[in-house]
C-alpha cells in the first residue's frame, strides 16, 4: 500500500488496467472523499450522492481501458462524476422527493441535507446552521454556475481542469466562476436578513 | 488537492473582501461522511456487474416456426395442385377444329364432319374456312353454334358425308338420321341448342 502512495495517479491507473486490482484499490482510497464532497455540494442529498460516488468508481472499473494517460485522472474521474450528477439531477426534478430534514423560513420550504447522517441532526450550531444556509443557496444556484463555483472554490481545481471537466473555454469557465460567486453571495445575503 | 498556479491567483483571483469571505466559508465546509462500509459495497457492487456480465443468456432458439411455415407451405401447395387438377378435370375439351360436331346416338358418340366451302348450300354466310381453317378469337363451341344455326336446312348438308362414331363398331348413317335423333337428347341440345327451322 505505501508503495502505492507514491505513485501518481496516471501510473496507477496504468497498474490497474494491467490487471492490479490493488491500483484501484488505491484511487478508490484517494478519491472517495473528495468526490463525495463535489457530488454532495451539487445535489445536496446525501443518499444519492453516495449512489453517485459509487456508480463513478464502477463505472471508471468498467472502463479502465477506455483512460488514456493524455488526460490527467482527476480530470476524467470528475468529469463522469459531474456527468452522472447532472444526469440524476434532471431525473430526479421529474419525480421531486420531500426529504425529512426541512429547513423553513418565512413560510418558504427548502429542503436541507445534512454532510453527515449522524443520529442527532437537531443539534442546530451556529456553525451547522451556516453551513445549511450555503447549501441553500448553492441549491438556488443554476446548474451551470453552481457546478464551475463548486469545482473551483470547494474542490480548489485550476481553470485549466474545469475547462476540460466541463468542456468549455476558460474564458467561460472564469466568467461563470464569477458570476455565480456573486449570486451566491446576494442569495446569503437574503437569507441571512430573513433570519 | 490544491493545483492552483500562482499566475492564476495573481490573474484573476482578486475579489471583493466579501467574495472572499464566501470563498472561505466555501472551503471550510464541512466534508460528507461517508459510512464505514463504503469500501465493501462498492466491491459488493462490482462484483454483482461482473457476475451479470459473465452469465452468457443462450439464445433460445426456435426451430418450431420453421416447422409451421414448411408445413403451411405445403398445405398451400397442395391445394394449389389439387385445384389445378380439379379444373382441368372439369374443363370441356378444347375442339381445336371448330367445324367438328359431335352428338350421341344409340350411346354412341357421333361426329358429324360438315361439307367443304364449295358444297354447301344454302344461306349461310359464312365460309367454311372461317369456320375450320382460321383461327377466330370466338370459342370454339360458338363458332359451332353460329354454324349450325346459319344452316337453314339438313339439305344443305353433303349426303354424301358420312358420321362416324368415336369408339365401338363402326356404323355408317345418314346426316339426316343423325339430326332427328340428336333433338331427342336432352344433354346434346343444351351443349348445342336446335338449329332454326
Amino acid at each position: 500500500m505505501t508503495e502505492h502512495f507514491r505513485i501518481s495517479d496516471e501510473d496507477l491507473m496504468i497498474n490497474f488496467q494491467s490487471g492490479d486490482n490493488l491500483a484501484f484499490d488505491e484511487l478508490v482510497r484517494r478519491y472517495k472523499q473528495p468526490l463525495a464532497n463535489f457530488i454532495f455540494r451539487f445535489l445536496a442529498s446525501y443518499d444519492d450522492s453516495l449512489d453517485i460516488v459509487q456508480d463513478t468508481f464502477i463505472r471508471v472499473y468498467q472502463n479502465k481501458d477506455n483512460y488514456k494517460t493524455v488526460a490527467k485522472f482527476s480530470t476524467w474521474l470528475y468529469t463522469i462524476a459531474s456527468n452522472l450528477a447532472k444526469t440524476h439531477l434532471r431525473r430526479s426534478r421529474r419525480f421531486k422527493l420531500f426529504s425529512s430534514n426541512v429547513f423553513k423560513t418565512n413560510d418558504e420550504e427548502y429542503e436541507v441535507e445534512y454532510a453527515s447522517h449522524d443520529p442527532s441532526p437537531e443539534e442546530n450550531t451556529d456553525k451547522n446552521l451556516r453551513s445549511a444556509l450555503i447549501q441553500k443557496s448553492l441549491n438556488k444556484l443554476p446548474d451551470h454556475y453552481r457546478e464551475v463555483v463548486i469545482l473551483r472554490d470547494i474542490m480548489e481545481l485550476s481553470y485549466e481542469e474545469i475547462s476540460k471537466i466541463t468542456k468549455l473555454p476558460e474564458g467561460t469557465v472564469k466568467s461563470r466562476i464569477n458570476r455565480g460567486r456573486l449570486i451566491l453571495k446576494s442569495s446569503l445575503d437574503a437569507f441571512s436578513i430573513e433570519l | 488537492m490544491c493545483s492552483m498556479n500562482n499566475k492564476e491567483v495573481n490573474n484573476f483571483e482578486n475579489p471583493d473582501d466579501g467574495l472572499k469571505d464566501l470563498i472561505e466559508e466555501l472551503k471550510n465546509l464541512p466534508e460528507m461522511k461517508l459510512p464505514p462500509d463504503f469500501d465493501g459495497r462498492l466491491k459488493t457492487r462490482i462484483a454483482l456487474d461482473n457476475e451479470k456480465k459473465q452469465k452468457k443468456i443462450t439464445p433460445y432458439t426456435s426451430y418450431s416456426k420453421y416447422l409451421v411455415y414448411s408445413g403451411s407451405f405445403i398445405i398451400v401447395l397442395c391445394l394449389a395442385v389439387l385445384s389445378v387438377i380439379i379444373f382441368r378435370s372439369g374443363k370441356e375439351p378444347v375442339i381445336k377444329n371448330a367445324a367438328i360436331d359431335s352428338t350421341y346416338y344409340h350411346d354412341k358418340k357421333v361426329i358429324i364432319i360438315p361439307p367443304p366451302e364449295n358444297l354447301i348450300e344454302g344461306s349461310s354466310k359464312k365460309t367454311i374456312e372461317k369456320i375450320t381453317g382460321q383461327k377466330d378469337n370466338k370459342s370454339d363451341k360458338k363458332q359451332i353454334q353460329e354454324y349450325f344455326e346459319t344452316e337453314k336446312s339438313p339439305e344443305t348438308v353433303s349426303p354424301e358425308k358420312f358420321a362416324t362414331p368415336l369408339s365401338g363398331p363402326k356404323t355408317m348413317m345418314m346426316s339426316k338420321e343423325i339430326k332427328k335423333d340428336s333433338s331427342k337428347k336432352g344433354d346434346s341440345s343444351k351443349k348445342y341448342p336446335a338449329r332454326k327451322r
